[in-house]
């Protein structure tokens, strides 16, 4: 009996041996799951939930969220798996193939009785050196569109099919490359991901300006407005009532009606000041035009107002898209209407709205040289969009590796070819002294799964290419799998490209994951041990 | 004009929610010569469905775990974008591997929905799920599931307010959440008058409402904010939670409400008070979600139907309301109350027959009607059964009677419904109009009451609780006269003091002495009388 039972005599408890096996197998099952998703020739997963919603997704990090995982320590691998996700975008599935992996590695040790604590030393031991040497390997560059698009579609490759992948790909780069400012980090929440159901059309594009996913709430607004002045707004135009407004302060019903009445009045006179900026930049002259886009409301009888004066205006625009639109089209977004003059305005070539079904969109365009930009995503159901949408995402955040790493990795498994090559030479076995050095052949052994992994996805002789790519490792080649032939290949030459950060935190994360598991002596499931039954004193405690 | 948008975070709130909607959806009229009483717009949305047919759904957002919403989908038959038995296509090369999960069943009741035929009677087995017995579609924007936390986890459970707080942080920063889901709702309204909030106040959910509410609060600036904080008081309903599960749940309600309290209009924390339930008028399931949220939808749907009437004279916003509960300026923290009757049924009315000593009787029982409770009451109106949560830790059972101490109220909102408006009620609500805008004396509520015909609907997808004079169950498809009310009163006080004492001591050492003093704070804003002192003498 364990030291938990005796407390909680109901308490389920699974020991040393038996607690390992437990992690070990979950770890290797989830493993299973993903396995097949690796790689630009995995398979596609389709996710049906309990209520027949389907989802279609290639990324770990979106199956893992939503599936149901009903093991714990399974949970805790997927946990972690998405976090790399969020830390720096991709190499959910790396992580999960890694930790299954470097598991079933370690359990061929421990079986032949070597303690888990010598293999978690050894673990750490390997995972620094191959962290360093992560770091001799990575390929140093400066920022260039044609190493970008190399990255991005990379990326993009694992998640669409090619074609849609080689469409993408400019736009996802066009898009990071127009928001990058050097020296400053890209700030990705400047790329607006727009996604439009059409039946027909399934196209995404770039927009170089900023499209809204509103339009104007009042019939005799124009529809479509070319050379407009825009005013950035955050601002209410609705009717509010002032901070004092409690019945008390009325001594008749006539006197609360005449503050209604001055209310109004307020929000006319700020009305009033807008349209005389309207007046003052377009003057009487039918071709230019006059947008305001406000991130408050505007109630009915302003709208009314601003229509009369030829104005288009927007309500309740995203927070994001006020920095956005300064972006877009200059201008400085005014937080109330004391300081309205021409300078503070923003221009735009063409304004227009576009409807499809309920929704209403609104594009603004042929701007000069915008720092923010649109990708819109066309598709003709939910599903797609999703899945494309999801993409992009990923491709985004490679694409914003690369710029911020200032380096890339090759790709193809070349990463894992060569650290484990490293790892298993003589001159670094001479460094780890004792038993540990078992540790580190395991984590060795373990790395060698991605490239694996992709061989088998694409149906190609695992053993065969895998002896093919350490063969010309040991010629001193840097090499990547080529999935087509399943020849080894120059990752440089065919442009396949690994992010640094994503290796390094798979790395990292996978290690730790795994020790942490292997270390796990006793898996214990409370049970509770209260009594059902009626309200009532006595449950447990003293009755007070 | 006066849209309210709903927001729906928890299960426990949306099996809320799901009541509130269907009675909603029931005040429907389909002929051009009924008008109902409610104008359906304020809660109502017009669209276009996918195939280009008019829809009309609610305004809400409805945030539940995975696994939360049962044998609902986001879309629905109104916004499906596949066609019959097309299967969707993915954007790939390769093969497709199909990962299902164990399908959930549509209840029988939701088969008989959709077929069109007549539903059978839900019992507390055939509600699984909120969805279960949902008589509503939802817009495909409306329905948000958050797939970091699995409903009823045992392995990552979601109960704690920091996780909840965690989760609506990491949340917003890569989606915005404010402006993915609930801003499209508040772009279409013309002018909103205000956000009602259904919130479970002392799980995880009161941490990520407190965190929604700051945001709201920023970008809303002076918008009414409603906070309908459901607590479940599982001492009550007579769960075997561990203690340290129960403290849990105080200290999560705790930090809730001083977070809560900041941001919105009006915060009403309501669980259903078990113990003082009458079985004589009541009979209730407490291990059924759907027969607790069904009494408790019965005094929030009343007290909050001012808002959306068409009758002039018993409407009010959101914000007018809110000003009327808050009429000291710093008290937000309100208790819900509620009378029920059973109307006469049209037999009995028509039978000029009737027995007379029972007509009799009929005829001695007070109105329930507001204006003449409000008139009767000057100094604040009491009903039957209060919703306030104990806070009780452990079970005391109750010396004396705790009930029969009659707090000073503030300020009071008294909604009925159904009962007969005769001329003493139309002379009381007069006299109310007159004194609509003139300060009270100091001591006397401000009080303002609210009346129409229209009853509380006993549909079929409610639960049969109530019952009639004799000891028996109301029929579905009947209609129930009630009466509730919200006020502010002076027992807050003692009651947050209280709940001050039973948790402070859980709470880690960083927070300890700030939780403790924001309660202290908020306790004295319901003080009675002026001093400000505690002479209560249950500081720790």
């Amino acid at each position: 009996m364990s030291a938990a039972q005796l407390l909680n005599p109901k308490a389920e408890s699974r020991r040393r041996g038996e607690a390992l096996k437990v992690n070990i197998t979950a770890g290797e099952g989830l493993q299973d799951v993903l396995k097949s998703n690796l790689g630009p020739s995995g398979t596609i997963k389709m996710l049906v939930d309990g209520a027949g919603q389907i989802k279609l997704t290639k990324d770990g990090n979106v199956l893992l969220r939503e599936m149901q995982i009903q093991n714990p320590t399974a949970v805790m691998i997927a946990r972690a798996a998405t976090a790399q996700d969020d830390i720096c975008g991709d190499g959910t599935t790396s992580v999960v193939l890694l930790v299954g992996e470097l598991l079933k590695q370690a359990d061929r040790h421990i079986s032949e009785g070597l303690h888990p604590r010598i293999i978690t030393d050894g673990f750490e031991i390997a995972k620094t050196e191959a962290l360093k040497f992560l770091d001799e390997f990575k390929l140093p560059r400066e920022v260039d569109r044609e190493l970008l698009l190399s990255v991005a579609r990379t990326s993009l490759a694992t998640k669409l099919s090619a074609s849609l992948a080689q469409s993408l790909t400019a736009d996802i780069v066009d898009a990071v490359l127009a928001i990058y400012q050097a020296p400053a980090k890209p700030d990705l929440h400047m790329v607006e991901i727009m996604t439009m159901q059409h039946r027909t059309a399934s196209d995404t594009q770039l927009i170089r300006g900023l499209a809204l996913d509103h339009g104007a709430r009042h019939p005799d607004m124009p529809k479509r407005v070319e050379n407009a002045y825009i005013l950035t707004l955050n601002v209410s135009l609705e009717y509010e009532k002032s901070e004092i407004n409690s019945g008390f302060f009325y001594s008749s019903a006539e006197q609360r009606d005449k503050l209604v009445e001055s209310e109004r009045r307020f929000v006319d006179a700020k009305l009033k000041k807008i349209v005389e900026l309207k007046k003052e930049v377009c003057g009487n002259d039918p071709t230019k035009n006059f947008v305001i886009i406000n991130q408050k409301g505007i109630d009915p009888l302003s709208l009314d107002v601003l229509a009369k004066n030829g104005i288009l205006a927007l309500r309740r625009a995203k927070r994001r898209n006020m920095e956005r639109l300064q972006l877009v089209c200059g201008g400085v977004a005014q937080n109330s209407v004391d300081d309205l003059s021409p300078e503070i305005l923003g221009w735009a070539g063409l304004v227009y709205e576009q409807q499809l079904g309920e929704e209403k969109y609104t594009f603004v365009e042929e701007v000069k040289d915008p720092k923010s930009v649109t990708l819109l995503i066309k598709g003709p159901n939910a599903h797609t969009i999703t899945q494309v949408k999801d993409a992009v995402r990923d491709g985004l955040r490679s694409v914003y590796n690369m710029i911020v790493d200032k380096s890339v990795v090759p790709g193809g498994g070349a990463f894992q070819v060569a650290c484990a090559a490293h790892l298993k030479s003589d001159a670094f076995t001479k460094t780890v002294k004792g038993k540990a050095k078992w540790g580190v052949e395991a984590f060795a052994d373990a790395l060698l799964v991605i490239p694996k992994t992709l061989a088998a996805n694409a149906g190609l002789d695992v053993q065969d290419s895998l002896a093919a790519l350490q063969d010309e490792q040991a010629e001193g080649n840097v090499v990547g799998l080529d999935l087509a032939t399943g020849e080894p290949m120059d990752p440089t030459l065919e442009g396949v490209y690994d992010s640094f950060r994503v290796l390094r935190n798979c790395i990292a994360s996978s290690a730790s994951i795994a020790s942490n598991l292997l270390l796990c002596d006793e898996l214990l499931k409370a049970r509770q041990m209260g009594r059902a039954g009626g309200p009532g004193p006595g449950m447990d405690g003293p009755d007070s | 004009m006066h849209e309210i948008i709903t927001l729906q975070l928890g299960q426990q709130s949306n099996y809320l929610a799901t009541h509130f909607w269907n009675a909603q959806e029931s005040y429907f009229t389909y002929s051009e010569d009924q008008e109902s009483a409610v104008n359906h717009d304020i809660h109502w949305r017009p669209g276009i469905g996918a195939d280009g047919t008019e829809t009309y759904m609610p305004r809400t957002v409805i945030y539940d775990l995975k696994g939360g919403f049962g044998s609902m989908a986001k879309t629905n038959a109104l916004y499906n974008d596949l066609e019959e038995g097309q299967t969707p296509q993915a954007l790939w090369n390769g093969p497709t591997v199909i990962q299902k999960q164990p399908t959930i069943p549509q209840s029988a009741y939701q088969q008989s929905l959709d077929a069109g035929l007549e539903p059978p009677p839900l019992t507390t087995d055939s509600v699984r799920y909120w969805s279960d017995f949902n008589r509503v579609f939802y817009h495909p924007r409306s329905v948000v599931q958050l797939n970091e936390y699995e409903l009823n986890s045992s392995i990552m459970p979601f109960e704690r307010y920091a996780t909840g707080e965690d989760l609506f942080s990491s949340l917003d920063k890569e989606h915005d959440l404010l402006d993915r889901d609930l801003r499209p709702f508040i772009e279409e309204a013309d002018q909103m008058q205000g956000i009602s909030v259904l919130t479970g106040l002392d799980d995880a959910w009161g941490g990520f409402a407190a965190r929604y509410l700051e945001r709201v609060r920023d970008e809303y600036g002076k918008t009414a904010v409603f906070v309908w904080g459901s607590e479940d008081d599982v001492l009550q309903r007579g769960l075997a939670v561990p203690r340290e599960k129960r403290l849990l749940r105080l200290a999560n309600k705790a930090k809730t409400l001083t977070e809560v309290y900041k941001y919105a209009s009006v915060v009403v924390p309501f669980t259903v008070p078990f113990a003082k339930l009458d079985p004589a008028r009541l009979k209730m399931d407490a291990g059924s979600q759907w027969h607790c949220t069904a009494l408790l939808v019965a005094a929030m749907e009343s007290v909050t139907l001012p808002s959306r009437l068409r009758d002039r004279r018993n409407r009010d916003t959101m914000g007018t309301l809110a000003d009327t509960l808050n009429a000291m300026g710093k008290q937000n923290v309100a208790s819900l109350e509620m009378s029920f009757d059973v109307p006469p049924s049209e037999e009995e009315e028509e039978d000029g027959s009737k027995d007379s000593r029972q007509r009799q009787l009929m005829s001695q029982k007070q109105s329930g009607h507001a204006a003449v409770l409000a008139k009767e009451n000057p100094e604040g109106v009491f009903l039957d059964i209060n919703f306030t949560p104990s806070d009780q830790l452990d079970y005391v059972r109750r010396r004396g009677g705790e009930g029969d101490d009659r707090p000073r109220v503030f300020s009071q909102v008294l909604s009925s419904r159904g009962y007969e408006e005769d001329e003493q009620a139309k002379e009381a609500k007069e006299d109310e109009e007159d004194e609509r805008f003139k300060r009270k004396s100091s001591y006397e509520p401000v009080t303002r009451s609210y009346h129409t015909d229209l009853r509380f609907p006993l549909l079929d997808s409610f639960p049969q609780i109530f019952k009639d004079d004799n000891g028996e169950l109301l029929k579905r498809g009947g209609s129930l006269n009630v009466t509730s009310s919200l006020s502010m009163d002076a027992s807050v006080c003692k009651r947050l003091k209280s709940l001050r004492t039973t948790v402070v001591r859980s709470i880690g050492m960083e927070d300890r002495e700030q939780l403790g003093n924001e309660l202290m704070e908020m306790a004295d804003e319901y003080h009675e009388g002026w001093s400000s002192g505690s002479d209560d003498g249950d500081d720790d």
